[in-house]
């Protein structure tokens, strides 16, 4: 196994490594000049070339690149053009509430998907049925933004019971942690629900139930065990997602996380930012569903065999 | 047999129906049968010819769609029929266990050997942690698991088919029921150790005493087991009657087409295998007359077609249901 | 003036307000304006400071690194505004009051002497010297600093005495007071040491600077602030990006103050008494940038675009009223401002007949870039479009990405943007169209108006008002860009903040008087 992740490890690194150096190259090559952006309206011409010599934007692709992936070896991310700070403090600033935020949406619309789309296959009739054919739909079709503004004028606005946005103590992340969740939770109690189905259509439920097993304890742990394997990789997907997008949240509600940061650096073509934010999402993506995979062997074992 | 103690199984006109298209279709159409504590009862038949859903009526585990009714279905003089969710899983291991067909399929894949029979354990007997360990490791000892302390661990993936089966042996056994019900137990094994399985079965049910129903498609394993042998067709019993006698004195066409095209009759070692021509029917195909009659050598036209036999008396303990039998005897079915 | 403390400083503003002609002027009194007469009076008793005043601001700060001089970002210069004092200081009106120094003298466009309080500290304990001041004016005059443009280059500080300067400029500098009630005074430790930069905003003003978190910018009340602690304990500047979100913050009272918000957040608080609107603007305004290297070089194309546009109309619906169109070139609040003679009223048949006499008879394509940097632009990008196509000039409009935007805008004929005066003074915004700057951003030289531009910077204040006309006539006249309206920064404030002013400026220097109620 750990000759396995050592070797999908090695692998990961290369791709993130190929996505780096094409964001480093496509920046480049696509409209937006960096100085021009970081300077104030209308400056003069020779401040501008003064920040370009600053940003190194006068040397030679190569020499950046260069560079560039010779601080990446000693961990040092360069420095922000926006900012004028260390990229990688505007990172470690911004992406701990961001892993807050995801892990929390990531919480909720798995317990909600668990727990609902189990209840759902178990009693195909049931109002548990029916409540996650609707949340599905709900989360389908109302996108986050718009969910977004409802919660927080009903919430925030009219309520008052919780904060419209920003980032200041668990409270403010409610709203965006569950309009987040709603809007990965369809998959996921899609997907779980199907599993569940035919998991216990399954001859190891009927031999459970012939066994007098409690019920709830065949769907959540008999049945669950298995049904849960189609979810992870589900998971791994949202991962992406929630570390990459959760943009249009963090957007709505005025949440400073990756995603607001990568939105900023993008507008002022921050080639650094963009570079460290790149680096540092797609490793997450790639080690979190590397972990899947670890998840998935930990809890085959029919996948445990096949490997060793 | 009259003197014997009162049945513990009394099963009278049992039916097991489904919707369909064309309605409500039977499964099982009518069955009925006993059995005592310590007997055994082979229930033989191609596959899909319900016996399977038979037993599983016996556990309330038939699906959900499914309509069962009986005259009478009751174990040790209570009716099943009547019994609620908490009703049936008190019964369910502790009194009526069963050992399913593919032990590949019906042992979670994603459970410990372990947990899988100790939670059986737990839910019905109890008891602390040690003593759920130690009758978890004696009934996979009783199975004949071998090194059951180390090796309980296992997931069922990680074992062959025969240590699989013993498994769910071992489950069956935990919680020391009254009746087992092995459903094709030893179908997908391969011959010897089918032998040490149906060996393993019979001693356990001399040395504790339990009523055993055996659900095969295999008459030569009928004869290892003994007791009763009920030979059903299209959801119904054709013939019934002690294994020796049926067997050696088959009445059913059917029966007779079942031995002739079984490997494993001593007695027809020299005469070639002839399967038996044509396909069994679907659910409901054979309703409303003799159900094996379109497969039947020596169906009678008109009678066959219309009116489905009744039970003729052979001895005190063997009869069957054939329109040709009830008229012309054993020469007609020859 | 030792004992010129806080309410003394209000009350000459209150003051000054009744000055206005000397207001409009500014100088014109060889000054002794720090009146000593009130000083000691103590309006309010000095309690602690209590409360927190949040402002929600469309953009953060433009970086993390806290030097004043290094650019013109909203949020730098209201940090800075507050974080550190100027010589002297903008009140609501736009009148000039004490701040680091008590009195001055505008002795000729060259040279300015003026008296420094002795009592000023930085937040680290540090007295503000003559040295400091000496250091922060002359680095913009050597430097290719970004805010260099406020002043002149050669500017510098001849220490005299602790507390008296001169500050000389080698070339004449009318203007030389906006100027120095713009240049923020810093600790020469960190002029000398730009990396200290880095570590936050350091200066002698009311509040101190406490951290940056990436969203917001939190400011502590200086208890040791030599004009009295200010009320309100704590101001954060704060950045939401979304616009709902940031009405949302206001109406949910997470924010007290939303600074330059849009016609669309105003109607959101429309009979709501629980907020009110401020207009106090710095001079600022929408043009439609012109590039004189194509069709519009040619005079008669511009003033035929002037005629074919309906400025009124834009400002009148999409705009809806809030920006007055100004008849000169510079905004309607800008000081010295003027209605000129010359009307570009709206007349497409006129329009079609300058363009016939132009250079281009047979017709002119126009490319045009819109965004969203500027409110609304996409819509009234449109209009402007449709208008010319109406003249006969055929419009290529693309739509870019603010970025892409901002990078490229001087590659397209016509593309809208903003204009705005940081120093409250139109030499900033007349200055756009001189030197490098102007070739980088219009494609636009011309010798006779760097001398009209020159001549009004050079100005005294007795010739100010006909130096400035001057110059805003020429460009109008020549319609240089497309003047297309006056760009009012509205706030909206909750009714929390009690005694809340604006200076015409980008900061926000008048919030050490408000307080917090309720």
């Amino acid at each position: 196994m750990w000759s396995y992740a050592f070797r999908r490890l090695l692998q990961s690194a290369m791709i993130v490594l190929i996505i780096v150096v094409s964001v480093f190259i496509v920046m480049r090559l696509s409209a937006g000049d960096p100085a021009r952006l970081r300077a104030p309206v209308f400056a003069r011409p020779d401040v501008i070339e003064q920040y370009r010599r600053d940003f190194g934007l006068d040397r030679s692709l190569f020499e950046q690149l260069g560079s560039f992936l010779g601080g990446l070896l000693r961990g040092d991310f360069g420095t922000s053009f926006r900012f004028q700070a260390p990229v990688t403090d505007l990172i470690m600033e911004a992406l701990p509430r961001t892993l807050l935020l995801a892990g929390c949406s990531l919480a909720i619309s798995l317990s909600v998907a668990v727990v609902l789309g189990s209840l759902a296959a178990m009693r195909p009739r049931s109002i548990w049925s029916w409540l996650s054919g609707a949340l599905a739909a709900f989360g389908q079709s109302a996108p986050v933004f718009w969910t977004g503004a409802v919660m927080v004028i009903v919430f925030a606005v009219i309520l008052g019971w919780l904060p419209p946005g920003g980032y200041n103590g668990a409270s403010s992340l409610v709203l965006p942690a569950i309009a987040i969740s709603l809007s990965i939770l369809p998959t996921q109690l899609r997907v779980l629900r199907a599993a569940m189905e035919s998991t216990l259509q399954e001859e190891y439920i009927a031999t459970a139930r012939a066994f007098g097993i409690n019920q709830w304890r065949i769907t959540f742990v008999y049945a669950l065990k298995n049904a849960i394997l189609p979810l992870l990789t589900v998971v791994g997907v949202d991962v992406g997602y929630l570390l990459g997008g959760v943009i249009v949240a963090e957007v709505v509600f005025a949440f400073p996380g990756i995603g607001e940061l990568a939105l900023t650096a993008l507008k002022s073509r921050d080639y650094p930012l963009i570079q460290g934010i790149t680096i540092v999402t797609a490793s997450a993506f790639v080690v979190v569903n590397l972990l899947i995979d670890m998840i998935y062997f930990w809890v085959d074992p029919r996948i445990r065999q096949e490997h060793s | 047999m009259s003197d014997s103690p009162k049945p513990v199984l009394e099963v009278e006109n049992l039916s097991v129906r489904f919707p369909s298209q064309r309605g409500e279709v039977a499964v099982v159409d009518g069955l009925s049968f006993q059995l005592r504590a310590g007997e055994s009862l082979v229930i033989a038949g191609e596959s899909g010819s319900g016996k399977s859903m038979a037993c599983r009526t016996l556990l309330g585990i038939t699906p959900d769609s499914s309509r069962v009714d009986a005259d009478r279905l009751d174990w040790k003089g209570q009716g099943l029929l009547a019994l609620d969710r908490a009703g049936w899983n008190a019964l369910r291991g502790a009194e009526i266990a069963m050992i399913f067909q593919d032990p590949a399929a019906a042992l979670n894949p994603l459970i410990t050997v372990e947990t899988l029979i100790s939670d059986a354990i737990r839910q019905h007997r109890g008891g602390t942690r040690a003593e759920v360990r130690a009758r978890t490791i004696e009934a996979l000892s009783r199975a004949g698991f071998p090194e059951p302390e180390f090796r309980m661990k296992a997931f069922p993936g990680e074992l062959s088919g025969g240590l699989r089966q013993r498994v769910a042996i071992a489950l069956a056994l935990s919680c020391e029921p009254s009746l087992i019900i092995a459903d094709e137990a030893t179908t997908n094994l391969d011959v010897s150790i089918q032998a040490q399985i149906v060996e393993l079965l019979r001693f356990l049910q001399a040395d504790l005493g339990l009523a055993l129903i055996f659900v095969t498609h295999d008459l030569g394993l009928a004869r290892e087991i003994g007791g009763d042998l009920m030979v059903m067709y299209a959801g119904q019993a054709v013939e019934y009657g002690r294994v020796p006698e049926v067997l050696e004195d088959p009445c059913h066409p059917y029966t007779r087409g079942l031995l002739r095209s079984a490997p494993t009759m001593a007695s027809d070692r020299n005469t070639p295998l002839q399967p038996i021509p044509g396909t069994a029917p679907r659910p409901g195909e054979a309703a409303g007359g003799a159900p094996f009659r379109a497969r039947c050598p020596v169906a009678m036209e008109r009678l066959c077609e219309r009116e489905n036999p009744g039970w003729t008396r052979v001895s005190d303990t063997h009869r069957v249901a054939c329109h040709r039998f009830a008229a012309e005897g054993r020469g007609g079915v020859q | 003036m030792n004992e010129h403390d806080k309410t003394g400083r209000l009350q000459d503003m209150r003051r000054r307000s009744f000055m206005k002609a000397a207001a409009a002027a500014g100088l014109s009194l060889p000054a002794t304006i720090g009146l000593s007469s009130v000083a000691g009076l103590r309006a309010f008793a000095q309690g602690t400071a209590t409360g927190t005043l949040t402002f929600g601001n469309a953009e953060p700060p433009t970086s993390n690194y806290w030097d004043p001089a290094a650019g013109f970002g909203l949020v730098d210069e209201q940090v800075a505004s507050l974080v550190h004092d100027t010589l002297v200081a903008f009140d609501e009106k736009g009148a000039l009051t004490p701040c680091l120094a008590t009195e001055w003298t505008f002795v000729n466009p060259q040279l300015v002497t003026l008296t420094l309080r002795s009592d000023a500290t930085f937040h680290d304990g540090t007295p503000v010297t003559a040295e400091d001041v000496k250091a922060s004016i002359d680095r913009l005059g050597d430097g290719a600093l970004p805010q260099s443009m406020v002043a002149t280059p050669g500017i510098n500080v001849t220490i005299v005495s602790p507390t008296e300067i001169e500050v000389n400029s080698p070339q004449a500098f009318g203007v030389v007071m906006s100027a120095l009630a713009f240049i923020k005074v810093l600790p020469k430790a960190n002029i000398a040491n730009p990396d200290n930069f880095a570590n936050g905003a350091l200066g002698s003003g009311p509040y101190r600077f406490v951290s940056y978190n990436g969203t917001d910018v939190t400011l502590e009340a200086n208890p040791d602030y030599w004009g009295g602690a200010p009320n309100i304990a704590t101001v954060i500047f704060r950045y939401i990006e979304d616009a709902q979100a940031r009405i949302n913050a206001l109406l949910s009272g997470q924010v007290d103050i939303l600074t330059r918000v849009s016609s669309e957040d105003i109607a959101r608080i429309e009979g709501n008494d629980a907020f009110y609107t401020t207009t106090v603007s710095p001079p600022a305004q929408i043009v439609g940038i012109y590039q004189h290297n194509g069709p519009l070089g040619d005079l008669k194309v511009r003033q035929a675009v002037a005629h074919a546009i309906d400025r009124e109309g834009i400002a009148a619906s999409l705009m809806r009223g809030l920006n007055p169109v100004a008849q000169s070139s510079i905004p309607t609040n800008a000081p010295y401002y003027e209605e000129l003679e010359t009307r570009f009223e709206y007349d497409p048949e006129k329009a079609r007949a300058l363009l016939a006499e132009s250079g281009y008879p047979d017709g002119v394509t126009l490319r045009m870039s819109t965004s969203t940097l500027v409110p609304n632009q996409i819509e009234i990008d449109q209009v402007i479009a449709a208008s010319l196509q109406q003249v006969g000039i055929t419009v290529e409009v693309e739509r870019l990405e603010v970025g892409a935007f901002r990078s490229s805008y001087n590659t397209y004929d016509i593309s809208l943007n903003t204009l705005a005066s940081f120093n409250n003074d139109p030499d900033f915004i007349l200055g756009f169209y001189t030197g490098g700057t102007a070739e980088a951003v219009f494609h636009y030289s011309d010798a006779e108006y760097e001398a009209l531009h020159a001549a009004q910077r050079a100005a005294g204040p007795d010739e100010r008002q006909q130096a400035v006309t001057a110059a805003a006539r020429y460009l109008w006249e020549n319609q240089v860009t497309l003047y297309l309206s006056d760009e009012v920064w509205y706030s909206i404030v909750s009714k929390r903040v009690e005694g809340y002013a604006r200076a015409p400026l980008v900061g926000e220097p008048l919030v050490s008087d408000a307080r917090i109620v309720g």
